[in-house]
């Protein structure tokens, strides 16, 4: 096997010297390996090349990007393999780029044939070209594009959907052109002229210079929707994605993957929630909903399953609000959930088999045994917010370990939504860390936060390097009072910055439990230059908005 | 940073939102103060020739605020004697930047980026440029163009900055491989490009005016190397701004008047200077964070340590030939230092700072570049085993919200405290 990475790899060369090409795409448990032999921050694809590459003999590498570049760098360093070799390609398609790369495979050709000890075999060259030729669904379908995808990832993707989903990222759309009919006669310089041009045809990645062609990858008449895929640290497809978001109108969904398993919660939430914004059902199974039959008097629940609360709301079928209950959800989901219903029942003097039907949401919605159906908080938030305040255009939710900026047309229906990413920085979690800091609590810091004096700016984005500027800020004695201020000025830019990310626009509402702080409100409130309409209990929008969607499910 | 630094800046960042004209008048009127001043300047050492060459440097600043259409938005490694020779001003990124964060308001114009969807994980230089320009602070240039020599960036920024402009773009495709057949691509690739200019601005180049650029850069890195030669021996006041004028000087200044007098008066800094002073010396791999207050003061004139060199400037001190001006400028960056392999940069460092006397390096990882993050660990090993003990620093040239100062800064004095009982 010689691995590879990139598609413009001239993988017919290898298989023609009697290599067997494999695409490297493989997920890696950590980076240990790699860290050490490189930085941290460097793309996790290539991090997890690096640590492939150390297992493997053979190895044909692309000058593709920096960091592959470096990738390679660092396994010729290292040593270990028979075979490494780098190829330089040109980022023009061009008559004199066409002749470069020709020069380069011919020169890969040396290599190869000096490593195999074998000749150029033309039949299975063709045979490979013929073969690695691309063909998309006749029906309708949704594209991964972006930046590449690792195997597992591509599957829960294509679970999670209802269409076929197709692999269009940027080592998935290899489509390379089928070899002219005089190939069989040509000889060999002329085939590689062939070769080379055809190589630089295929649809450009965003290292490319020309990269208006990458159009077609959206203009697909069956193309229903897209999952804009991108990797950590490599910085290509962000600068697609901002284009290609004002060049369709298709449904997209962006997520963001690192070359490690994915915790599935939160991505299955956005898939999910993808799914729902375009009224596709999820080929994943769902449970079957209570049968029972809709009566006057009847109750139903909506059950926010957060990582620090779990709230339960509880509406009637003219959907009034009858009680509700906010717990802490501990170190398990089902008990946070079992808690709340506990409260609920006792506050209602209700059994839980008096509850028509349950539905749950929230990170831990798949583990609540009692709902009867579930729904990603982001459209029980929109759901929410659109029956407590129709004129709301966008939700601002910051919860305890997320926050989500959604933006709903006039009718309540999501249009767009985003949310941060692994990353503590603009969430609850960060407020509850700086307090620990100051040690003070959460209500203290609401209060504090609005009478400051001094104008501090909290500037590191990373909860752990602002936590140490926090602890510099407190040893050059500056008052509690204005590094609270920094702190709410950092949260508030973060997610204005999201809200524009997102196109949001007036009028706002906040939800989560983030909106009980006074100071990140005013904040925010002066960076998006609007008021905040926020709820009496902003924590339980998702809430409600699940309860709704269990009265109209059933 | 001066405290009427910081109330500019915050004037800036109060404007750039809304009244981006009044932002780019008020940078414009600051950086012709620093013209004046820099022109100006009463030191007689090393520090004059820093002030000069930055008043240079603030006239391109303020040419590309006033005057858009006679400027070039060019990446740092492109090279510009044909636009000197045109009477056209460069203005690149890493020099914007670094100016916008050393009037401290560079955050705005990077949450800007970040809002408009540029990644977070971008070069900190190439977003705050493109923040500066979707905020509408600075205006359409004459044209856009870019190598793509030496880094991803340049491809992503550049060609999203023509297109926000609707500027005209060109691309000079740089092979890995230093070849005789590479220099005749790029040289064809760089007479297209000034084809261009000369119909963007309806004049001819004069062929003579950039043989005379040429002849300009050949004296400059004379010069260069003969101040190289004596700096190991001697003890110099050499800022982390002044090692990054070094830079400018040897790239997008290469070839004007103020690139041969800083030269110039370089070397007769060096040949003035006394013997090492015992000061711990330290040689700097990559870009310097010179907004950073802390790391000024620990590599200023007052600081512990003397910084003796940096690993930029010595991109490519090879030879040109000005009759041959086009091919020239090709070698220049197919020869780089930062084209192709790790080791090429890393061993070029090595040599530089046994040259410089250095103690120990700091290889300075500046956020979202790839390539010096990806060689760090191997130019670690190498320069170790060459006897160079060498410090792995992450930070940022110009953005603080990816820097944790106080952390640095104990790096670094860790740092000099294990080089002192190396007995260095």
């Amino acid at each position: 096997m010689i691995g590879y990475s990139c598609k413009y790899t001239p993988i017919e060369l290898l298989a023609a010297f009697g290599g067997k090409p494999e695409l490297l795409d493989q997920e890696e448990p950590d980076f240990e390996v790699a860290e050490t032999m490189t930085h941290a921050n460097l793309c996790c694809h290539a991090k997890a090349m690096i640590q492939e590459g150390t297992r493997l003999k053979e190895l044909v590498m692309m000058d593709c990007c920096d960091s592959l570049r470096r990738a390679c760098d660092v396994l010729e360093f290292t040593g270990g393999q028979d075979f490494l070799y780098m190829a330089d390609l040109p980022h023009e398609d061009n008559g004199c780029a066409v002749q470069r790369f020709k020069y380069e495979l011919l020169e890969l050709a040396k290599a190869c044939g000096a490593h195999y000890q074998t000749e150029f075999s033309r039949d299975v060259f063709l045979r490979a070209c013929r073969e690695n030729a691309k063909t998309l669904p006749e029906g309708p379908f949704l594209a991964v594009l972006g930046a590449r995808v690792s195997p597992p990832l591509l599957e829960l993707i294509q679970k999670e959907m209802a269409l076929p989903v197709v692999n269009l990222t940027c080592s998935g759309n290899r489509n390379l052109e089928e070899p002219p009919e005089e190939a069989a006669s040509m000889d060999f310089d002329a085939l590689m002229d062939w070769y080379a041009a055809a190589l630089l045809r295929m649809t450009p990645c965003m290292r490319m210079t020309g990269v208006s062609s990458r159009r077609a990858l959206i203009e697909h008449p069956h193309l229903k929707g897209i999952i804009y895929n991108t990797v950590k640290f490599c910085d290509f497809y962000g600068f697609d994605y901002a284009a290609l978001k004002e060049q369709t109108s298709l449904p997209i969904l962006k997520i963001e993957s690192d070359y490690m398993p994915m915790p599935s919660g939160q991505l299955s939430t956005r898939l999910e929630a993808f799914s729902e914004s375009f009224a596709l059902p999820r080929q994943a199974e769902r449970k079957p909903m209570k049968e029972t039959e809709k009566k006057t008097g009847a109750l139903y629940a909506g059950i926010d399953s957060g990582s620090t609360t779990t709230n339960m709301v509880v509406v009637n079928d003219r959907k009034e609000i009858q009680a509700w209950a906010i717990v802490r959800t501990g170190a398990k989901a089902q008990n946070g959930a079992k808690a709340a219903l506990d409260e609920i029942c006792g506050k209602l003097s209700i059994q839980p088999e008096d509850l028509t039907a349950i539905m749950a949401t929230g990170y831990g919605r798949g583990n609540i045994p009692f709902a009867t159906g579930t729904k990603t908080e982001i459209t029980c938030h929109a759901k929410g917010a659109h029956f407590l305040n129709p004129e709301i255009r966008t939700i601002v939710d910051i919860g305890g370990q997320d926050s989500k900026v959604i933006c709903l047309d006039s009718g309540g229906a999501v249009t767009n939504f985003i949310m941060n990413d692994k990353c503590a920085a603009g969430t609850g979690r960060f407020l509850e860390m700086m307090a620990r800091t100051l040690e003070l609590d959460l209500a203290d810091m609401s209060q504090r936060g609005l009478t400051w004096k001094k104008d501090l700016t909290i500037s590191s984005m990373c909860t752990v390097f602002a936590e140490s500027e926090v602890i510099s800020l407190i040893a050059d004695n500056h008052s509690d009072n204005d590094i609270i201020h920094g702190l709410n000025k950092s949260i508030a830019a973060k997610t204005a910055s999201m809200v524009s990310r997102a196109k949001g626009t007036a009028p706002f509402m906040m939800t989560g439990g983030v909106a009980r702080n006074l100071g990140v409100v005013r904040e925010l409130e002066s960076r998006l230059g609007s008021g905040l309409f926020i709820a009496e209990n902003p924590d339980l929008c998702g809430a409600l908005g699940a309860a709704l969607f269990a009265l109209e499910e059933l | 940073m001066k405290p009427y630094v910081e109330a500019l800046g915050k004037l800036v960042e109060s404007k750039a939102d809304a009244s981006p004209e009044a932002a780019r008048k008020l940078l414009a009127a600051a950086y012709s103060w620093v013209r004046f001043s820099g022109k100006h300047s009463f030191h007689r050492d090393v520090q004059a020739a820093y002030g000069h060459l930055n008043s240079a440097l603030a006239g391109t600043m303020v040419d590309s605020l006033r005057r858009p259409q006679e400027t070039v938005m060019v990446n740092i490694f492109f090279p510009c004697e044909m636009l000197h020779a045109m009477g056209i001003q460069p203005m690149f990124p890493e020099g914007m930047s670094a100016y916008v964060a050393c009037t401290a308001c560079q955050r705005v114009f990077a949450e800007k980026a970040e809002a408009n969807n540029v990644p977070e994980s971008l070069c900190s230089y190439h977003k705050t440029m493109l923040g500066i320009a979707e905020s509408g602070v600075l205006p359409k240039p004459l044209m856009v163009a870019n190598t793509t020599l030496a880094c991803d960036a340049n491809q992503l920024s550049f060609r999203r900055l023509a297109e926000f402009y609707d500027a005209p773009h060109s691309v000079i495709d740089i092979p890995d491989r230093e070849t005789d057949e590479a220099v005749e691509y790029v040289a064809k690739q760089l007479r297209d490009m000034t084809a261009m200019l000369e119909d963007l601005c309806r004049r001819k180049l004069d062929e003579n005016a950039l043989k005379e650029r040429l002849a300009s850069s050949k004296r400059s890195i004379a010069l260069y190397h003969q101040y190289l030669e004596k700096r190991g021996r001697v003890s110099l006041p050499s800022t982390m701004s002044g090692e990054l004028f070094s830079t400018i000087a040897l790239h997008v200044m290469l070839g004007r008047p103020e690139s041969e007098r800083y030269m110039e008066e370089l070397l007769q800094a060096v040949n003035a200077a006394p013997e090492p002073n015992g000061k711990t010396r330290i040689f700097w791999f990559h870009v310097l964070p010179n907004w950073q207050d802390s790391m000024n003061a620990l590599f200023g004139q007052k600081g512990s340590c003397e910084l003796v060199g940096s690993d930029l400037p010595w991109d490519f001190l090879g030879d040109v030939d000005p009759e041959r001006p086009f091919e020239s400028m090709a070698r220049r960056v197919v020869g780089s230092i930062n084209n192709g392999s790790a080791l090429r940069r890393v061993d070029t460092a090595i040599q530089a700072a046994k040259e410089a006397r250095a103690d120990g390096v700091i290889l300075f990882c500046h956020w979202g570049c790839k390539q010096t993050m990806g060689l760090s660990q191997i130019a670690k090993q190498r320069m170790e085993a060459a006897g160079l003990p060498t410090l792995v620093l992450d930070g940022d040239g110009c953005d603080a919200r990816n820097v944790a100062d106080g952390q640095m800064v104990t790096r670094v004095n860790a740092f000099l405290e294990q080089l002192e009982g190396l007995g260095a």
